[in-house]
């Protein structure tokens, strides 16, 4: 079951931690965001 | 009842009816060679991501990726796991900035975003020249779709072939990248539901004996050594160990830079919809490849004498698994992946000639009026679209024995070569234009030394590529420190 986990985790993972740099950190941010 | 062939021939139809359509509007919009080229700004986030998140998966990932999983196990699926997080990871670097230069610049294709980031003719034309190795990437596309006619419908390989360059140049000729993005759309559309489809399958451990527990059991007992408790295969020249895992995964963050990818994020409509945009990419793309699970599911459902050749075990699964009519739902999601990705692939590949070459290398030296020049770059690109198709579909007359290997000729290539001016030049403004032609050239000859048999014939191109990706990125810093003073400002300036 260990890779099971390992696809779940990453994936889970992977969109929190898109979502938290697109939209609470200023990375992508645009002028008219500013 | 109708056979799955009987099913898949009509829905097919319906399919490439839709395909046309779609062609035909999309040639509605095309009045120059930017739309054919771009499409710029005509499009929201979800139906560009639904195109890029199409564009990644490619035939292999809804053939070739089962298929491995189902041959020799768990371990195989590091590779559609982490291709997919590594892509959208290395969009962070590169997206926005394209977008803009797009916008301000009328950049069309990513040889020139490169050509314009460090004001180099000479960075556009080689990048122009390696991204011409795109070809096998489509070749590999084509073998896909022609073995899908194959397995599902009983159609000859050639004719396979043959069936699937019409189409995609039909529709391709008619709207180019306009056609290319509302077709990828609706294919991306078709991919996903069929990869939910597997997954819940795989989760209900639908077709297998007994329930979820008893199918984790039963793949134990069929694949000793690729169970899903097994990370590893030892001694595996892809799989074998940690660090070639985190190569694959290095290898693919410029994997979204390659031209059919990167002109993708000119066609939405607003810079402000970048972050809406990746979001959904980062959602669609991690669940295309789940289709990987397909393959271990089919190892507890089908017989274990079942005698099939690997490419073939979805195709298997879902005529042991559902009535014919929904089975035959699977030709278009295989046909949609391959069509997705070629589509963009052409595109690309003509404007390697229409804009890189002919529009910025030819028209400067011509004396003619931008209308006239915006009429034959367009011609360009039209005629150059069955050209391409019949040269890749004549090399993949014979076909290779795994489609993902295969494409990784070119696209090791591509990355090694971008790797460091792009990730690293996106971040750094002191990144400069001598360095930019450093580590592209250290890069891609890296590469090739690393790969080819003439060299270290190091035949795992996830690795070779990692590697290149890597020894271009320190070629990079290690060059803008030689040859640049601190607070140094080489940003060409989009605005």
């Amino acid at each position: 079951m260990t890779f099971l986990y390992i696809i779940f985790i990453v994936n889970a993972f992977t969109w929190i931690a898109m979502y938290l740099t697109l939209f609470k950190t200023s990375l992508l941010d645009t002028e008219e965001d500013e | 009842m109708m056979s799955v062939a009987a099913w898949s021939w009509i829905i097919l139809i319906l399919f490439f009816t839709m395909m046309i359509f779609f062609g035909y509007v999309g040639m509605k919009k095309t009045h120059t060679n930017d739309d054919f080229a771009t499409a710029r700004s005509s499009y929201g986030p979800i139906t560009i991501a639904l195109v890029i998140s199409a564009g990644i998966s490619s035939g292999s990932t809804f053939m070739g990726m089962p298929g491995l999983a189902f041959d020799i196990g768990a371990p195989s699926l590091w590779y559609p796991l982490l291709y997919p997080v590594a892509s959208v990871i290395g969009m962070l670097f590169f997206a926005k900035t394209i977008k803009e230069y797009g916008d301000t610049l009328g950049t069309r294709t990513i040889p020139e975003f490169i050509g314009n980031r460090y004001n180099s003719s000479f960075l556009r034309i080689i990048l122009a020249i390696i991204s011409a190795l795109l070809i096998f990437y489509v070749i590999s596309q084509l073998v896909a779709a022609a073995t899908m006619f194959q397995i599902m419908m009983g159609v000859e390989y050639e004719v396979g072939i043959i069936i699937t360059i019409v189409v995609i140049g039909v529709y391709v000729v008619m709207g180019g990248s306009h056609s290319d993005i509302l077709t990828d759309a609706v294919q991306g559309l078709f991919m996903l539901l069929i990869a939910l489809i597997v997954l819940v399958c795989f989760i209900f451990a639908v077709g297998a004996e007994g329930g979820f527990s008893d199918m984790i059991s039963t793949i134990q007992d069929r694949r000793p050594d690729g169970h899903f408790g097994k990370l590893f295969i030892p001694g595996d020249d892809t799989y074998g160990s940690i660090w070639l895992i985190i190569l694959l995964f290095i290898a693919h963050l410029p994997f979204a830079i390659q031209p059919h990818l990167g002109n993708k994020f000119m066609a939405v409509k607003s810079s402000y919809d970048m972050k809406k945009l990746l979001m959904w990419t980062t959602i669609f793309a991690t669940i295309l490849p789940l289709m990987g699970l397909g393959g271990m599911l089919a190892i507890s459902v089908l017989p274990e004498d079942v005698g099939i050749r690997p490419d073939a075990v979805i195709p298997t699964l879902f005529t042991e698994l559902f009535p014919p009519f929904i089975a035959a739902f699977l030709a278009i999601a295989v046909l949609s992946a391959v069509m997705s990705t070629s589509d963009g692939l052409v595109v690309s590949l003509t404007q390697l000639l229409a804009n890189d070459l002919f529009r910025l290398s030819i028209v400067p030296k011509l004396n003619i009026s931008t209308e006239k020049a915006d009429k034959i770059e367009l011609n360009i690109s039209r005629y150059a679209t069955p050209v391409v198709l019949i040269i890749a579909a004549t090399v993949a007359w014979s076909p290779p024995q795994y489609l993902s290997i295969f494409m990784w000729i070119g696209i090791g290539g591509i990355v090694s070569s971008t790797a460091g001016p792009l990730v690293v030049g996106s971040l750094w403004k002191r990144a400069n234009k001598l360095s930019a032609i450093i580590s592209l050239i250290i890069g891609s000859i890296a590469y090739w030394v690393i790969y080819l048999p003439f060299g270290f014939n190091v035949s795992n191109p996830f690795a070779a590529a990692g590697l290149g990706v890597i020894i271009s990125m320190v070629a990079m810093t290690i060059s803008v420190f030689a040859t640049t003073k601190k607070g140094e400002n080489n940003l060409i300036e989009s605005q």
